[in-house]
């Protein structure tokens, strides 16, 4: 099962991009098991998905400009967008892109190693995400609109006309490469760690794959049997959900959110991975509190599993399960603030650099304590009766996942995309969309967030006439935001092929990356990469 | 020698047939036991339901499966229990936070 | 530093080169690692089952009734003795028994697809009383209905796995006949035994939940 096949007929030292493999062009590329490569693969797929969903998205809030719908009056349309829009966010984009992308790209440079454990099943991760999102999205040409949300919940995923069969089945094939990537990256770091990369010397970003990988191998397949009862019931009739058979739809919700819980999990830790490398890099001071990092990052991922059912505190589940639940919730917030701790205190007394990473990174602080303040508001369980299913709500899992996960994923791009394709983008752009992003988001976040307090529900496609100004507001919020996105992208885009050529250590860091060319050569290391003492330890460190 | 090679367990322990095989007799006595206490009720012993037999009688033959049929027990290095700790411990608990929920609703 | 022109080649490029990277515990671990997604992915059956028992308690107890204790124990031993000889026939290669390996990882297979057969007459014939989801024998009677629900998913998804498992097993009895696992090179047939050994596992607990009520 681990062949780490001779990367031949190499020349050694070639850059990934431009290696020559068995087969030439894009064949060579959707081929190749070289683990960058397949990063790239898995970067580009994520971004067209990202991009069809910020488009749903803007569809959404363009709808919501009037209270009787200024796009469309028929509702179902509205339920097929957010329905979409959540599948593909969440399914296609936020879950793969940190670890499929980034971490495939840089564990194993970041452990010193050649490549993955098992890089044929790394290649054959990216195939099963492809299949599946291709199958998740069929479904919509099937028997009729979605209409479930991204939640599926059951009686009614099990009634609509919607292709719903068709549509777990891709997201159970998805939820199938997240497993393999786990597996994959948690062999990786117990195998391939450079001679003498102890496990407390392993900079932070692969502690966070490692964590996460955890997560995607023993919480995805909760989601696999939920899909695949769903598939069941709608196919063959059984009754597991069914409450005319003697199902129950409450344990479907327990199912569900026991992976889909643990799943922000898995889209946040990697993120905070890249935060605990962009700050000590821009502050040139090895990062406040390593350990206690590794082990909130722990914590996160084992506690964060223990918490799902407080998305069913007005279900009707039992008092006692919800006192619990809503206990267990608070306690999850205490790593998570541990870290926002450390990582402002590694500002103290260092020597700042505001480059596009740190601006990205800085927000990400702010912007996701706005979101696990607002999750620990309806993690109260009287805050919760009157907020769940609001906007409030959709403004807190937005700014957690988008203001934290994403923006985690902008400053990681801006601070990587030296080293990945050797080229520098233009800063000043880069400033600018950051600017347009940090004031768009908050001008479209927060008004949600006071749109929930208000009484807005969710998923509505129509409302009454004392939202419409907020709706208003928000929406224009979202102009800007999305002005700024598309200004990034440009810019990155355009660097990639106008860009100057990048240093090896344009910034200066420390850990192992930096160690090799930009972009790096196919084996990574040309010669065994030496681990320093401390992995953040700046002294004379100097960006070339 | 791959193993040789991965400079870690050099001797792989070859387990013996006749370790197998008790183990295999071990399982079936175990499993006819199992049965037998479904099938016939045992006056004598009210306490000793099918579910109580069942708890006790069939984690005993996984760990027999686990630790003799799936070398656990001759592996040198413990990170397979550890990680089975873990997993085992996730499951136990997420049975556990879904029971308070719905033995006391 | 390329090897093209046959100059001398650096020693990370020579191991390389000239031999593949093989990881023998690496290799185990990602199996085991692996095993532990299945537990899960039973796991979250096994939470379901547990919760409709308590909520339909006489209905399962009922349901178990209608089940055929004698092929249930019967299969179960089947499974067991599977195991025995496919973790045998890891003994066999290590000690260079071909000969016995093969035909101790044949009956392995013999025993699984003799597991599936029977199962598969199990079924018919609940089928053909009426005893399934959503028969009309069996409308109204939701804790029955519940009870064949989980019956046949859970049996079903294990079915559904000793036929992975079988597909495994005989892809590597054709790498074992053809020499290409031998003691040196064993990993491959120690992760497909795992595997069965996982399917075993699961009927051993699926054994008490459907089969040995009261």
């Amino acid at each position: 099962m681990t062949n780490l096949e001779a990367k031949g007929p190499a020349q050694a030292g070639t850059s990934y991009l431009t290696a020559k493999g068995r087969y030439p062009g894009i064949l060579g590329w959707l081929t190749s098991t070289d683990h960058k490569r397949i990063g790239l693969l898995y970067l580009i797929a994520t971004t067209f998905f990202f991009l069809v969903g910020m488009t749903l998205g803007f569809i959404m809030r363009t709808q919501m400009l009037s209270p009787h719908g200024a796009l469309f009056k028929n509702a179902e349309y509205y339920n097929a967008l957010f329905t979409l829009h959540g599948v593909i966010m969440i399914f296609l984009f936020v879950i793969p892109v940190v670890p499929g992308s980034l971490g495939n790209f840089f564990l194993p440079i970041m452990i010193g190693a050649e490549d993955v454990a098992f890089p044929r099943l790394n290649l054959l991760s990216w195939y099963l995400y492809i299949v599946g999102s291709v199958i998740a999205l069929a479904s919509l040409f099937g028997t009729g609109l979605p209409d479930t949300g991204w939640t599926f919940y059951a009686p009614y995923s099990l009634q609509t006309h919607a292709d719903v069969p068709m549509a777990v089945l891709g997201v159970f094939i998805v939820g199938f490469s997240s497993i393999i990537t786990g597996v994959n990256f948690i062999t990786t770091i117990h195998r391939m760690r450079a001679p003498g990369m102890k496990w407390m010397k392993m900079p932070l970003f692969p502690w966070a794959i490692y964590a996460t990988s955890w997560v995607q191998v023993l919480a995805t397949p909760v989601l696999g049997i939920t899909m695949l009862l769903i598939f069941a019931e709608r196919i063959f009739h059984v009754g597991i959900f069914n409450p005319a058979m003697g199902g129950d739809p409450l344990l479907y919700q327990h199912l569900f959110w026991m992976y889909s819980h643990p799943a922000v999990y898995i889209m946040i830790l990697p993120a905070m991975g890249i935060i605990s490398e962009v700050i000590p890099t821009f502050a040139r001071r090895t990062i406040f509190g390593y350990t206690a990092i590794v082990w909130s990052t722990i914590a996160i991922a084992a506690l964060g599993s223990l918490v799902w059912a407080h998305h069913m505190f007005t279900t009707g589940i039992s008092d006692f399960s919800a006192t619990v639940f809503s206990l267990l919730t608070m306690l999850v917030a205490v790593p998570s603030a541990i870290k926002v701790f450390n990582w402002t205190a590694t500002l103290y007394k260092g020597s700042i650099a505001l480059e596009p990473p740190m601006l990205f990174a800085l927000s990400f602080i702010f912007l996701f304590s706005i979101g696990g303040l607002t999750g620990l508001m309806l993690g109260t369980l009287s805050l919760n009766v009157v907020l769940h299913n609001t906007y409030f709500v959709v403004g807190h899992f937005h700014y957690v996942i988008f203001g934290g996960t994403v923006f985690a994923l902008f400053s990681a791009l801006h601070y990587w995309f030296p080293k990945m394709f050797g080229k520098m983008y233009n800063k000043a752009a880069a400033y600018i969309a950051w600017a347009l992003m940090f004031v768009g988001f908050n001008l479209f976040y927060f008004t949600f967030l006071i749109l929930g307090v208000m009484g807005m529900p969710r998923r509505y496609a129509f409302y009454l006439p004392k939202f419409q100004t907020p709706q208003v507001i928000a929406t224009v919020g979202a102009w800007i935001l999305v002005a700024g996105l598309l200004i990034m992208f440009g810019n990155l885009i355009v660097a990639l092929f106008r860009g100057e050529k990048a240093e090896m250590n344009p910034w200066g860091g420390i850990t192992p990356e930096w160690q090799v060319p930009s972009p790096p050569p196919t084996e990574n290391f040309l010669e065994p990469y030496v681990v320093p003492e401390d992995p953040y330890d700046f002294e004379g460190a100097f960006a070339q | 020698m791959e193993r040789e090679a991965a400079g870690l367990e050099e001797d792989v322990h070859v387990v013996s047939y006749m370790t197998y095989t008790l183990v295999w007799g071990a399982l079936v006595i175990l499993t006819l036991l199992l049965s037998a206490v479904s099938v016939f009720h045992l006056k004598e012993l009210p306490f000793l339901t099918p579910s109580l037999a069942a708890f006790i009688i069939s984690p005993i033959k996984a760990a027999l499966v686990v630790f003799y049929f799936m070398h656990l027990k001759y592996e040198k290095n413990n990170i397979y229990k550890i990680m089975l700790m873990v997993t085992l411990s996730i499951l136990i608990i997420f049975l556990g936070l879904t029971w308070i929920d719905v033995a006391l609703r | 530093m390329s090897d093209l022109a046959g100059e001398r080649v650096t020693s990370m490029e020579e191991s390389r080169e000239h031999e593949p990277h093989r990881d023998y515990t690496g290799s185990k671990i990602g199996m085991w690692l692996f095993l532990f997604s299945e537990c899960m992915l039973f796991g979250g059956l096994f939470v379901l089952y547990a919760m409709y028992r308590a909520d339909f308690t006489s209905a399962f107890l009922a349901g178990g009734k209608d089940m055929n204790t004698f092929i249930g124990v019967f299969n179960t031993i089947v499974l067991l003795t599977g195991s025995w000889t496919v973790a045998m026939s890891i003994t066999a290669v290590q000690r260079n028994q071909k000969k016995l390996a093969i035909g101790l990882l044949s009956t392995t297979i013999v025993l699984g697809a003799l597991f599936m057969v029977l199962k598969l007459m199990e079924w018919g014939d609940h089928i053909h009383h009426g005893l399934y989801p959503s028969s009309s024998a069996l409308a109204g009677k939701h804790g029955l209905q519940v009870f064949f629900s989980m019956y046949y998913v859970m049996t079903g998804l294990h079915g559904l796995h000793v036929i992975a498992g079988m597909t495994v097993l005989i892809v590597m009895l054709i790498m074992l006949i053809r020499g290409k696992i031998t003691a040196e090179h064993s990993v491959a047939l120690e992760n497909a035994a795992l595997y069965w050994h996982l399917v075993d596992i699961i009927w051993i607990f699926l054994l008490p939940l459907f089969y040995l009520a009261a």
